[in-house]
């Protein structure tokens, strides 16, 4: 959904956020917080089974 | 934006500090060049992930709440007002909101971004200073936790209580510290060796007889080298640490302008003087690295580093040849320290990160005290620098925002078993470890 539809000067004055889908912001938010909070968990869960295969493998 | 004068001075500091970002940057490839130089070889690709990958975390981290928290905790909270900062009615840290629309593109703020980013660079610093000392014996998913704290919550609240012109610290303490020894270095300093007491030292650093071994920098150029770069990053650093162009006439209450270059407090300063008193205090720190190293690269190179960070605090008022004298007294207290401390308590910090940054983070703190005493501390409260605030602001700075979160969060780590990797994998090294199969698929292919 487009913020702005025109680069018309007259209404250049007025325009703030440029961004898309404005007012989507904490939607875009929570996605943002769960992909980060994934990348933790499997970071740690990489970390775990890699450390446990070279203990299998002695 | 209408009026010429205005979108020059607003577009000059937009681009003004994008600069600095850039520069900055060079901060994080000398540290990474920095670390693998002195990593030994089995561990070298380990060692560069576990830096490289707090790059993307500590930015979205910062993102999301670490850009609020410098914003909102200039008051402790509760200790010099409400619990968040307000500012005309408007909570400024409603404006550092991850979802508000002046924290995206926006024709009606120019600058909210591009200073985010700069104070970004400087979270990318805390983390990676703790990063070095840690090598060769930490999981990376441990690391990237400690990467997030220090990077986006304890150097960040440092910078709101210090580092801020209504900080608490600024009008209780009258604490000062223009290019930040304590509120980076004394902080991520101190978290590093909180990290360290846990973590404990590599396999071979020291001996059942109580005696240390020296692991050599594995690639002695690679270490000089990414030293020069932290060096060549650090120009931007100590710009980005002042406003450009600020009506420090008007702003202050005067009916007439005088428009000036500033420090984080909004007090005057020039560029032209900081720049001469960066490179004396490099010069008096690497003279004195060098005399009492015995002209040792690996310190020298160090020296000069430790040198600027304990002439940071007050290096937007010093003279050049106090700058000199400042840095090269504490390098020399600095690298006497490193050494006690590594034989009397066995802490193993394999970049010297606790004293370059800790160290004479703290010193940095205390020697302004002295240097500064009776000068303003901020242009908008009636308090004075003093060096009982300042030493009072390195206990903070060192104790209570470093070592003891970064000590709790080690114990918590080493609680859940996730902090340190087993002993046959730092026996056979982490690259080993992390490539093994990728090793055995390509010999087999190889054979094939």
């Amino acid at each position: 959904m487009a913020t702005i539809d025109s680069w018309d000067p007259a209404k250049l004055v007025d325009y703030t956020a440029l961004y898309p889908y404005l007012g989507t912001e904490i939607v875009w938010f929570i996605i943002a917080i769960s992909f980060w909070l994934y990348f933790h968990w499997a970071l740690i869960r990489f970390d775990n089974n890699d450390f446990r295969d070279s203990f299998e493998s002695k | 934006m209408d009026d010429e004068i205005k979108a020059l001075t607003v577009i000059f500091t937009e681009f003004y500090y994008w600069v600095t970002v850039v520069l900055m940057f060079l901060i994080h490839v000398g540290f990474c060049v920095y670390e693998v130089g002195v990593s030994r070889q089995k561990n070298h690709l380990h060692t560069l992930m576990k830096n490289t990958i707090l790059i993307p975390l500590v930015t979205v981290t910062f993102f999301f709440f670490g850009w609020w928290l410098y914003w909102a905790l200039p008051n402790g909270p509760g200790i010099t007002g409400s619990l968040v900062l307000e500012h005309d009615g408007l909570g400024a840290n409603e404006l550092a909101l991850p979802w508000t629309s002046s924290m995206a593109v926006n024709l009606g703020d120019r600058i909210n971004l591009v200073f985010w980013a700069a104070f970004l660079l400087f979270s990318w610093t805390a983390a990676s200073i703790v990063s070095g000392s840690v090598i060769e014996r930490i999981r990376t998913s441990a690391f990237a936790i400690i990467a997030v704290l220090i990077g986006s919550i304890f150097w960040v609240v440092a910078a709101s209580w210090g580092w801020h012109y209504a900080g608490w610290m600024v009008q209780k303490l009258g604490y000062h510290d223009a290019y930040a020894s304590g509120v980076i270095h004394a902080v991520a300093g101190g978290f590093a060796l909180g990290v360290l007491v846990v973590l404990g030292p590599r396999v071979g650093k020291f001996n059942g007889d109580g005696s240390s071994n020296h692991i050599v920098p594995q690639n002695t150029w690679l270490v000089t080298v990414g030293l020069f770069l932290i060096y060549t990053g650090f120009w931007g650093f100590y710009a980005a640490c002042n406003l450009p162009i600020f009506d420090v006439g008007v702003e202050y209450g005067g009916e007439e302008s005088f428009f000036s270059a500033t420090n984080i407090y909004l007090s005057p300063t020039t560029l032209s003087g900081i720049t001469a008193n960066f490179l004396m205090s490099l010069s008096g720190g690497m003279i004195m690295a060098y005399a009492i190293s015995r002209a040792d690269p690996f310190w020298t190179y160090s020296g000069g580093l430790a040198g600027i960070i304990a002439a940071s605090a007050g290096n937007d008022l010093y003279h050049p040849l106090q700058s000199l004298l400042v840095a090269g007294g504490a390098v020399f207290i600095v690298y006497k320290l490193h050494f006690w401390v590594e034989n009397r308590f066995k802490i193993d910090d394999a970049v010297g990160a606790v004293a370059v940054h800790g160290y004479a983070g703290v010193l940095g703190l205390i020697i302004c005290g002295f240097m500064l005493w009776g000068y303003p501390a901020s242009p908008y409260y009636d308090s004075q620098i003093n060096p009982a605030g300042m030493m009072v602001g390195a206990v903070i700075m060192f104790g209570l925002l470093g070592f003891l979160p970064g000590w709790l969060t080690a114990r918590s780590l080493q609680y859940l078993n996730c902090l340190r990797i087993p002993i046959e994998v730092e026996a056979a090294g982490l690259d080993y470890s992390k490539n093994r199969e990728s090793s055995l698929k390509n010999e087999s292919s190889d054979d094939g």
